[in-house]
């Protein structure tokens, strides 16, 4: 068997009831993670050896109108391999752990993520303070514009921009 | 009559750098904490530039996005073309033709020598050798012309459309670009002369802003700054696009991690780029030059993620279909977006002069770190 199907069953084993979802497709590994397990995941996805997962290229949200789904896409630079993965969230307060302390370079992709879609990070350094979490937008903006129910209020005033400020 | 020298303690200053200051190369805005003349912390703020560019494209159909992507990183658009285009061939299962796709590499090689030599001039000016800017510039202007020539235009091509390139090359556009390649040869020699081996530019960047190898990976540095800390991870290598694959070039990587070695990756990336153009002008093929996609072009729904190496680095387009004719999820990955990430755990400890040299060194475009 290859190294890489090795790896798959690592996870499969050790997360095995937490895995929505696992396979493995183009050389990639796809797996779908239940928010409460997703560190742990990332930990052994970092430093298990066979897996190696120590670069964070991306990660970004959607909105399929019933939840929000996380994705992050990571790389192994040692193996040449990348793997995806999915957090599914509800959008009545959204909120999965930050991986910051995994892969530091996440940190403004979560506050992205913030901005846009209103998830919470519990665990980030900015967490809890809005102001300090938007990143894109105006600190003072109100509402997450990614969302599908977001409504735009415009003030009507060019100098103040699309919300009205008090 | 004695003398009593008594602590004087400072409670540290705040100094604001930008959004309006030169050495920021855009709207950036870095809130430094000051002791002394040393770093204690360090927040960029950024967004200045936010256009929602990600959000525009939900609501348009796919291929009136490449044009968008010319606005990201102005100094390399065809490379933000190719990340897009790509994306859009993947979700809906488009092949390019192999004509087309030499095009692709070819303009985009001859738009990231474009891109290194503004790094190039800005780079030094910063450093205060205002020369070299005018040298890297008047180098820059022969391949702006050679682009003009090829898409009218000279900042925002928009000419890598989705199934191919929008035209073929003009007549004499080949031999243009042999010429300019000649001449840009010996450029770069006198550049070696003129800048690197210069004194006081190598104390300026020798040692300064050192990213660790772990550090760079762990905070998903790509492009030159991954490879001047010892990081042999270039999209076009590890994972290959168009004819990629078929081009012989090597990837350079200096292991210091330091402002000179990212200064060199880049210098020494534009004798590679010359070398994939020259391959690609031997080897370009008869035939098409762009796949005609349906009026109406409605993807399978469903996701497609395509990664590029733009000048800068890892540029990745991320779309999602549900099977209308416009995306419902846009993504853009952009490397300057990243690397300014990489500041607050880089500064602390810097004098604020060496804060110019590193955040050249990075060279970030912040139409692409804002979107």
């Amino acid at each position: 068997m290859s190294e890489e199907s090795e790896g798959l069953r690592g996870i499969k084993e050790r997360f095995g009831e937490a895995l929505l979802a696992a396979e493995e497709a183009d050389g990639e590994l796809r797996l779908t993670v239940a928010a409460g397990r997703l560190t742990a995941l990332c930990a052994y996805l970092r430093d298990e050896p066979i897996l190696a997962f120590d670069y964070p290229a991306d990660l970004t949200a959607r909105d399929t109108g019933e939840q929000l789904i996380l994705w992050y896409r990571l790389v192994s630079i040692a193996h040449n391999r990348t793997a995806l993965l999915h957090v599914e969230l509800s959008r009545e307060n959204p909120a999965v752990a930050s991986v910051t302390s995994i892969w530091p370079g996440l940190n403004w992709f979560e506050r992205e993520c913030f901005d846009l879609f209103g998830i919470r990070f519990p665990g980030h350094p900015d967490d809890g303070d809005p102001a300090r979490m938007r990143i894109l937008l105006p600190e003072d903006w109100e509402g997450h514009p990614f969302r599908r129910d977001y409504e735009p209020v415009f003030s009507g005033d060019p100098l103040h921009g699309p919300q009205e400020r008090n | 009559m004695t003398l009593t020298t008594t602590e004087i303690s400072s409670p540290g200053m705040t100094l604001n750098m930008g959004p309006q200051h030169p050495s920021t190369h855009g709207v950036l805005r870095l809130v430094v904490e000051l002791d002394g003349e040393v770093i204690h912390s360090c927040r960029p703020v950024i967004g200045y530039l936010h256009r929602g560019l990600e959000k525009m494209m939900e609501a348009r159909p796919y291929r009136q996005n490449v044009p968008f992507t010319d606005r990201l990183d102005y100094l390399a658009s065809l490379n933000c073309n190719l990340a897009m285009a790509q994306a859009i061939e993947r979700i809906g299962n488009v092949t390019v033709p192999e004509r087309a796709q030499y095009i692709r590499v070819l303009l985009c090689e001859l738009n990231r020598i474009a891109s290194h030599l503004v790094f190039l001039g800005t780079f030094a000016t910063d450093l205060g050798a205002t020369t070299v800017f005018l040298y890297s510039f008047r180098e820059r202007e022969k391949v702006l012309d050679l682009l003009e020539a090829m898409t009218g235009a000279r900042l925002t091509y928009n000419w890598i459309r989705a199934g191919g390139v929008a035209a073929d090359l003009p007549e004499g556009f080949a031999e243009g670009v042999r010429a300019f390649l000649e001449e840009f040869r010996v450029a770069l020699d006198e550049n070696d002369r003129l800048l690197t081996g210069n004194r006081i530019f190598r104390a300026r960047c020798e040692g300064v802003g050192v990213i660790p190898r772990e550090m760079a990976i762990a905070y998903g540095a790509s492009g030159p700054v991954a490879r001047g800390s010892g990081i042999p991870y270039d999209i076009r290598r590890v994972a290959p696009y168009d004819v990629y694959d078929r081009m012989e070039f090597d990837v350079p990587v200096f292991s210091e991690g330091d402002c000179l070695a990212r200064y060199c990756v880049r210098i020494e990336e534009m004798r590679q780029s010359a070398r994939i153009i020259l391959q690609c002008l031997r080897e370009l093929p008869e035939g098409e030059t762009t796949t005609k996609l349906p009026k109406i072009f409605k993807p399978p729904p469903g996701e497609a993620y395509s990664r590029t190496e733009s000048p800068r680095g890892e540029f990745s387009v991320y779309l999602v279909s549900d099977g209308s004719p416009n995306p419902v999820r846009v993504h853009i990955r952009t490397p300057s977006f990243v690397h300014l990430g990489l500041l607050p755990a880089l500064l602390p400890g810097v004098k604020v002069a060496d804060v110019i040299a590193i955040l050249g060194s990075l060279d970030t475009v912040l139409g692409e770190v804002d979107r």
